[in-house]
């Protein structure tokens, strides 16, 4: 790949990165038309604004009025999701709890380290690991026994 | 039954080789069949012996590829040439002898291994090797779907699982095969070298950590008694049931308690002494019990196992 031109996935090769890009680039879009919400109204919705998906609850689903909707951030989501393949949205669910389980590791990782504690002279016995690398046995000549 | 499997090692320039040719032409001479496998193709004992009677096979370092391990490597995406200097290495050049003993042979069938100095390096692979092929089997199944979803996801169908699964499961097999073999009661190692040589005292250590039987220790050229050096032993690694306990036992000879250490990891025992280390699998009967104590005495390791203190039992 040259430098300064975007990665061409081959067909089916990269499809997780190839869609992670649309999804960030559906992201974009989504927050740009949010933003406008706050006071610039004059930013142009995107071409290919999905049809919001009114979430039960909502209250904008009684009224019928699109404006609001389109403002709305529930509905806005709303509709996001539904626009995205479900394929997709199993590899996001599985990147995130990936991300959530490495996070775990993180904590339990920087819990362990040593000088991290406050108490760090006060370890309860839950504190004490084993030895890395299994358990050590004596071995002896037998003479003693 | 399986064969019989004789390595026959030293440091170098001891005579290993010449030895083993030797070996196998006795072999020959009782009447019995015999194949005789080389490490090295120029200077080993295939290149000394020139009977009809013994089947030679040597270490190729030349091999064309196999259609596995290229299909393998492209279904990752990866350069299917990938392993190619791999292929030269001298542990694949074990490998590849160890695939050549003739375990469908029967318990009649000898197979002499010049091992030259490799012998300590050889016998730990006959002993972990089943034990890696067995760790690795999991590639096959849902190994991918359940701890790398995304990889998983981004393979899909080109993931050869099947195939996986039935090759490693062969493979393990084969191995298992081969271990016996050689660390079975009719298994064994041949030492070269003089005893009072701490090279040579160094090369049985390693032999034996791996749990091969050090059947004889020859001083030049001469080869050992066939009929004592084949007549079936016990087994080379035993338990005995202690009080509560078990003992587990295992032959090594020369080894000085000062100088070895010993570690329980996961399921297994981990051995080391003199630069050398293995890995011997543990019983399952032993699996969830606690060492409580080793001993090394007129050859012998002797680890106790107390069933009392399990593992997990108490936390």
């Amino acid at each position: 790949m040259r430098s300064g031109e975007p990665p061409r996935p081959e067909d089916g090769a990269s499809s997780v990165a190839d869609e992670a890009a649309r999804l960030a680039e559906t992201f974009a879009a989504w927050a740009r038309t949010t933003g406008g919400r706050s006071g610039d109204r004059t930013a142009e919705p995107p071409a290919a604004d999905p049809e919001p998906t009114r979430p039960a609850g909502c209250g904008c689903a009684a009224g019928g009025v699109e404006t609001v909707c389109r403002v709305c951030p529930v509905c806005r989501l709303a509709g996001l999701v539904d626009a995205i393949q479900p394929e997709l949205i199993d590899k996001v669910a599985d990147l995130l709890g990936m991300v959530a389980s490495s996070l775990h590791e993180v904590a339990a990782d920087r819990r362990g380290a040593p000088g991290r504690t406050d108490d760090a002279g006060e370890a309860s016995p839950a504190d004490v690991t084993p030895p890395v690398g299994g358990i050590e046995i004596p071995v002896t000549d037998g003479e003693d026994d | 039954m399986s064969p019989s499997v004789q390595l026959v090692c030293g440091p170098g320039g001891a005579g290993a080789s010449t030895v083993a040719a030797r070996l196998a032409a006795a072999v020959a001479d009782a009447g019995r069949p015999v194949t005789l496998l080389a490490l090295d193709p120029y200077d080993g004992a295939t290149a000394h012996l020139d009977d009809p009677r013994v089947r030679t096979v040597a270490a190729d370092l030349d091999l064309p590829a196999d259609g596995g391990m290229p299909d393998l490597l492209s279904a990752l995406g990866l350069p299917g040439d990938l392993l190619d200097d791999f292929r030269a290495t001298s542990t694949a050049a074990q490998l590849r002898l160890l695939w050549s003993v003739p375990t469908e042979a029967g318990g009649e069938h000898v197979v002499v291994v010049d091992a030259g100095h490799a012998g300590p390096e050889l016998a730990r692979l006959v002993r972990t090797l089943p034990r890696t092929l067995r760790r690795l089997t999991p590639l096959g199944g849902g190994l991918l779907r359940s701890r790398r979803p995304l990889v998983a996801a981004a393979i899909g169908d080109r993931w050869p699982g099947a195939a996986i699964t039935d090759a490693l499961g062969q493979a393990a097999d084969r191995a298992a095969a081969v271990r016996r073999s050689l660390c079975g009661p009719t298994g064994g190692a041949v030492i070269v070298g003089d005893v009072d040589d701490p090279k040579t005292t160094r090369h049985a250590v390693g032999v034996a950590l791996s749990g091969v039987r050090v059947r004889h220790t020859a001083v030049g050229s001469g080869a050992p008694d066939v009929a004592a050096l084949l007549a079936p032993g016990e087994q080379v690694i035993d338990i005995q049931a202690r009080g509560d306990g078990y003992l587990w036992r295992m032959p090594l000879p020369l080894n000085d308690f000062r100088q070895l250490r010993l570690r329980l990891v996961d399921d297994a025992l981990e051995l080391s002494a003199l630069g050398h280390r293995t890995v011997v699998d543990l019983p399952t009967a032993l699996r969830r019990c606690h060492p409580s104590g080793a001993q090394l005495r007129d050859g012998m390791l002797e680890v106790a196992f107390d069933p009392s203190r399990q593992q997990g039992a108490g936390s």
